[in-house]
Formats: C-alpha cells, structure tokens, sequence
C-alpha cells in the first residue's frame, strides 16, 4: 500500500486482519500491484521490484495486464507501457481529463472527465458508458466493472451494471492493490483514511488498512 | 494662620535640605508631612508602613541611623545596611511597624540622621481601636489563625458562612470588607460602609470553587485594616467510570470493529489517558497475534482526551477507534490508564475458536501434469492440517473417492514462524496424468479443532 508518509508498504494477512511490512521504498507519489507486478511512481521513475526506468514527473495511474502495465501519467498528459523495466510510448487521442486507462494499447479503454460528465470510452473514442454522480477517482477494472466516487460515497459498478454502494466519504485516490484488492484513500475533515477493498464478485468488503506504527 | 496653612500646602513633605521623606503603598510615593499617621489599627494586630528616604540633593549622603521612639512602635525592616550611601536622586526604603496591645492613641517620633548632619524627624501617629469579631458559623473552620474551607472538589462550590460582630458598646464603622485570591461574596455581599450597632453583628457568606489543576487555595478576608487568611485544599475527582462499548455483541477473527469510551457523567476537569488493548491466546502454543491492534497506528494503546464538562471522549482525535480482532483465539481485554478513575472500567471481549475461514479459493490446471489448489485464509486454532479433496470430471461425475491428505506437520512448522497470527496461503498439488482438462472441478474440505470449513465447488481454469 501508499501510506501516509509516501512509503510502499507490503500488506500482510486475509481480509479484515492485515499488518503493514517495513517500507519497501519512501518518496513514492504513486503505487499498483496486481498478482505479478507491483510499480512505483517517483517524482521522476518508475520502480519495479526488479528494474527502474526513467519517467515524467508526477503521479501516475496504472493498468495492469500479466506481467506488463499501461502507465498514464497526468501532469504531462503521456500513457506508456510497462513492460520488462522499460517504458514505451503509446499514442492515443482522447480529448478531456483522463482520470483511468484499461487494457492492451491497442484496445484501450479511457475513463475520461469533459464538460458533460464523466464517460468511459473505447477505441475510436466511442463512448461505452457515463457515470452520473461521478465527482472524483475511477478504477476500471478487467473484468468490465468500474469503481468510481462520487462526492461521498464510493460505487463499485458490476459489469451488468448493477451497484454496491460503501458509504466511505470523499475519496481522494484508488490504486490497485493486488488482483482482487483496491486501496481506497478517503480524506475526512481531519484526517487521510485508507482502506483496502476487496472487489472480487461475491466476495465485496471494504475494510480499513492500518496506519504504519509510529 | 493663612500664611502658616499656605506654606503646609506649599512644603508639604517633611525633608532637611537634600533629604525627603515618602511613604510608598508598593506602587505609589506620597510625600510624608511632619506628621504621619498610621490611621486605626484593629487593637491586638500589628500595622506596618513602608518608608522611602529620597537624596533630593547633587551630592551623596549616608544615612547612619534610623531610630523610632514610641510604645508599640518599632522599625522592622531597612532595605540596606546602615550606615547607607544614598547617591543624588536614589532612595533608601525602610518599614515602621506598629503592635497594638490595647485601645488608645499610640504616637512616635522617626528620627532619620546622616552622617553629615542632614537630619530629618516625623511625627507617627496611630489609634487602636477594638476590632470587630469574625467568626465562622458554618462550612469552614479556624486551623492555625487561618479560616479553612477544608477539602473541596474542583469545579465544585463551596460556601463559608461568616459572622462579623460589634463586642464593644458603640456603634463601629466597617468601613471595608473584600477578598483576595479567588474568594467571592455569595450575592449580595456585604454593603459598606456599614454602621454595626452596639453588640449587633452582620452575617456574609463567602464561596471558593477550585479551579481545575490546583492542589490548594488561599486568598484573605479584609475587614477594615485587619487581614483573615482563607485557606483549602483542592481535590481534583476520579473519571467517572467510562463505559468500553462497541459495536457489536458478538466477535470473530478476522473482524474490525469500533470501541468507545462512553462516560456517564461530565468531569469538572479535563482529562486525559491511554486505552489499551491486550489479547491473550487461549491457543496452546501461541502467546501473542500482532495484528489484534488499533488500526491507528497499528498501536494496541491510543490516547484519549475528554473536556472539562462534557461527556465526550476523543480517542486519538476521533470518537471512535478502529481494532482488528486478528485471526487467533483468545480473549481481547480494554483498559483505560493514565488518569484516576472512579471505577475500573476493563471489558474483556471473546475470540472463539472458529473453523478455518477461507478468504481466496482457486483452482488450476495451467501446469502441465499438475492440479493446483490454492487457499488462503486463517486458522484461529493453530490445528489445520486434515483435508480432503473430491474431484469431478467435466460433466460432473466424480473421479474416484476423495482424496484425504494430512498436513499438520507443515502447518505446525509454519505456524511456529508466525507471529501476526494464523492466515496462510497454501497450495496444493496433484500429478496428474492423462488429459487433466478433463477434470473439471474439486470441492476441498479443510479440516481443525473447530470443524470443517468447504471451500465449495472450484472450476479448474
């Protein structure tokens, strides 16, 4: 998980009962892990477990498909593939805000924000679907789902469309977290909650993830 | 007479060429004249005045005495040793005290000399006169000349019932009652100035609430010139008994759960403490889980606050705290430290052995020759181990009897290196040999202390 402090933090134990291992990296801006991979976003790399590349500065969203990924990197508004410690440009032509990518670089799909709302879009910039009520983060997920927040809630959207609401709060970021997981970062009045958010169908339970020992 | 009264006025302080007398109150000088008068001291009381003698002159003197000359009079301090230097523009302080002993005007001469003959004298003057009686009637006592309000709780009132009594046969002026040090007059407090009659007298109440974080309180009574003190100790209350409640009834591993502390009452004072949290294993074995802590912090203590008048309790800032509940049984205890508490609030909660609780179940056939199972889950009993397999083909026929495994010795030995409790992730697999994409699916069975846990049907894929 990205903890507070900007630290990678491995996440040990079963759903609902979990400790944080020592930090695997500090100054970390931004974190995925499927079941094979975990990347790392620093100001200015990105780090895998067995490599490092060079990258744009910001943060960054990750996609993960086996053992490579698609980067998208908003500050400088440029998506790349991950794969074997390096990145590769890919060119797209999406018009609006991209707030998540999915898929292989040539069947891209784009959750983007434009003035009408937030849509996922394919290939060819059709549009697939909207999100009404979409005000913050969106994950798309492999399976065809989309977990999206909106101003108080976080909504994970089956692929029949059908809704599982968590009453978390403002989100302020998602991130995968393993294959069935999604770390979920809620800003309170006072204070940044994570929580980790298992999405596999069945199986849905949003639980909170430890702060690091001080 | 005029001309007499218009040099008074002109020359009013007493002072030979370059020496000048004043009387000082602590902030302010008052030119002394040739007289100087105490004014009534209550008879039996002693009345002091402080004195400063000023070198009004450009060249220094040295003052080699200072003598007072008068029954009851005396000089109690000098602020140097004499004989004293003054330097042009400086001053030498010093305090004449009277001790009365009974009624009648008492007066004395002050003598000032200097080594160079500067000399300077001032007449004291002073009348004691009976004081009135001060008495306590009720709610405190009198402990070593001082009125005691004795023990009084913080945030708390408490009140002193006063009598002020003329024993003399006239009428006496009170011409001052006041308090210092936090005391007040319960309203409405006396009036003055007041006329006590001959052998009459006049009832006050005088209340102390004791701030919070104070251990004792003084202040004085002041009536006319006499001065009473007041004194008390502050006792500072217990915390009310916090209730430790959550919110569930009922508890497993592999939980997490909110706790709050609920007070019943709201303390006078500000408090703050820790609440703790500890787990005991009732697993032979296994001493401890680490991951049965608050999620803040991942810490098993958290502070709390609670505000003076109020019943609310922050636990780390916040009105509830997040725990996990781990994956070994045992028992969860909360206690609260850190703070005087009326009563011990510790809450114990229960962790009960369960059946093996499976988190993630998967399949496989993508290795050749093999079926893979994988489970990930917790044992709460540490006693994992039996299980058994029943496969079916494709079209759902059962392949052969279930297959039955032990693997006690391979939990035993990994159990043994764990100490955030019991989850595991296990993989087992069968060779396989022939077509394996025949095999369709398998339904496990894993077996502790507790039962059995199915894991249902897997789909190899």
């Amino acid at each position: 998980m990205l903890a507070p402090d900007r630290s990678a933090r491995p996440v040990y134990g079963v759903t609902g009962s979990v400790t944080l291992g020592a930090p695997a990296a500090t100054g970390i801006l931004s974190l995925g892990c499927s079941k094979l991979l975990c990347l790392m976003k620093t100001d200015s790399s990105i780090l895998s477990p067995s490599g490092i590349a060079a990258a744009p500065k910001g943060p960054a969203w990750f996609s993960f498909n086996g053992d490579s990924a698609l980067v998208y990197i908003p500050q400088v508004r440029q998506l790349a593939r991950w794969h074997d410690n390096q990145l590769d440009p890919v060119d797209f032509d999406v018009p609006g805000e991209i707030l998540a990518v999915r898929g292989a670089p040539d069947q891209i799909t784009f959750a983007i924000r434009n003035d009408a709302g937030v849509w996922i879009v394919g290939p060819g910039n059709t549009v697939l679907q909207s999100l009404p009520g979409a005000t913050g983060p969106v994950l798309l997920l492999d399976n065809g789902g989309v977990l999206f927040a909106s101003s108080d809630a976080l909504i994970l959207r089956r692929p029949n469309t059908s809704d599982l609401r968590f009453e978390t709060g403002p989100v302020a970021s998602l991130a995968w977290l393993g294959e069935h997981y999604v770390q979920v970062g809620v800003q309170a009045r006072t204070r940044e909650s994570n929580y980790a958010l298992r999405i596999d169908a069945g199986h849905e339970r949003l639980f909170l993830l430890p702060e690091p020992a001080q | 007479m005029k001309l007499a009264s218009a040099l008074v006025l002109l020359a009013p302080l007493t002072a030979s060429a370059q020496l000048a007398l004043f009387s000082f109150n602590g902030t302010t000088e008052t030119p002394v004249g040739p007289t100087y008068n105490f004014g009534s001291v209550a008879t039996g009381s002693t009345g002091t005045a402080r004195f400063r003698a000023h070198n009004t002159g450009n060249s220094p003197i040295t003052i080699s005495t200072i003598t007072v000359s008068g029954f009851g009079f005396s000089i109690a301090a000098v602020n140097g040793t004499l004989p004293y230097p003054v330097a042009p523009g400086n001053f030498l302080e010093f305090t004449v005290q009277l001790m009365t002993t009974v009624p009648a005007t008492y007066n004395a001469n002050l003598q000032i000399n200097t080594i160079s003959q500067i000399n300077l004298s001032v007449i004291l003057l002073a009348s004691a006169v009976t004081p009135p009686q001060l008495a306590a009637v009720s709610g405190c006592t009198v402990s070593n000349g001082a009125f005691d309000f004795g023990s009084v709780q913080v945030g708390a009132l408490h009140l002193c019932n006063f009598s002020l009594f003329n024993p003399t046969g006239a009428s006496m002026l009170i011409s001052n009652i006041s308090l210092t040090g936090g005391f007040q007059f319960q309203q409405p407090g006396p009036a003055t100035p007041l006329m006590l009659p001959a052998n009459q007298g006049t009832m006050f109440t005088v209340e102390i609430t004791p701030a919070c974080g104070t251990a004792s309180f003084s202040g004085s009574l002041i009536v006319n010139s006499q001065v009473f003190p007041l004194t008390g100790g502050a006792i500072t209350p217990p915390l009310p008994k916090p209730a430790i409640t959550f919110d569930s009834a009922s508890f497993s591993s592999g939980e997490q759960h909110t706790v709050a502390l609920n007070l019943p009452s709201a303390p006078p004072c500000a408090a703050a403490g820790n609440l703790n949290l500890a787990f005991k294993s009732t697993v032979t074995g296994v001493s401890g889980d680490s991951s049965i802590v608050f999620l803040q912090g991942s810490s098993p203590s958290l502070p709390f606050t609670v505000a003076a008048n109020s019943t609310a309790v922050l636990i780390a800032g916040q009105p509830t705290a997040m725990f996990q509940t781990g994956t070994t049984a045992g028992m969860i205890t909360f206690t609260v430290t850190g703070t005087p508490l009326a009563a011990d609030p510790t809450t114990s909660i229960t962790i009960p052995p369960a059946v093996i609780s499976i988190d993630l179940s998967t399949a496989s056939n993508q290795r050749a020759g093999e079926l893979d199972l994988e489970v990930a889950g917790f044992d709460n009993t540490y006693s994992a181990g039996a299980m058994s397999f029943t496969f079916f083909s494709t079209t759902g026929a059962q392949i052969g009897a279930p297959v039955t495994a032990d693997f006690s010795s391979a939990f035993e030995t990994y159990f043994s290196t764990q100490l955030a409790g019991s989850s595991f992730l296990m993989r087992v697999s069968f060779p396989i040999q022939g077509n394996q994409a025949l095999v369709g699916t398998v339904q496990a069975t894993l077996k502790n202390a507790a039962g059995d846990a199915p894991t249902g049907t897997l789909t190899f894929q």
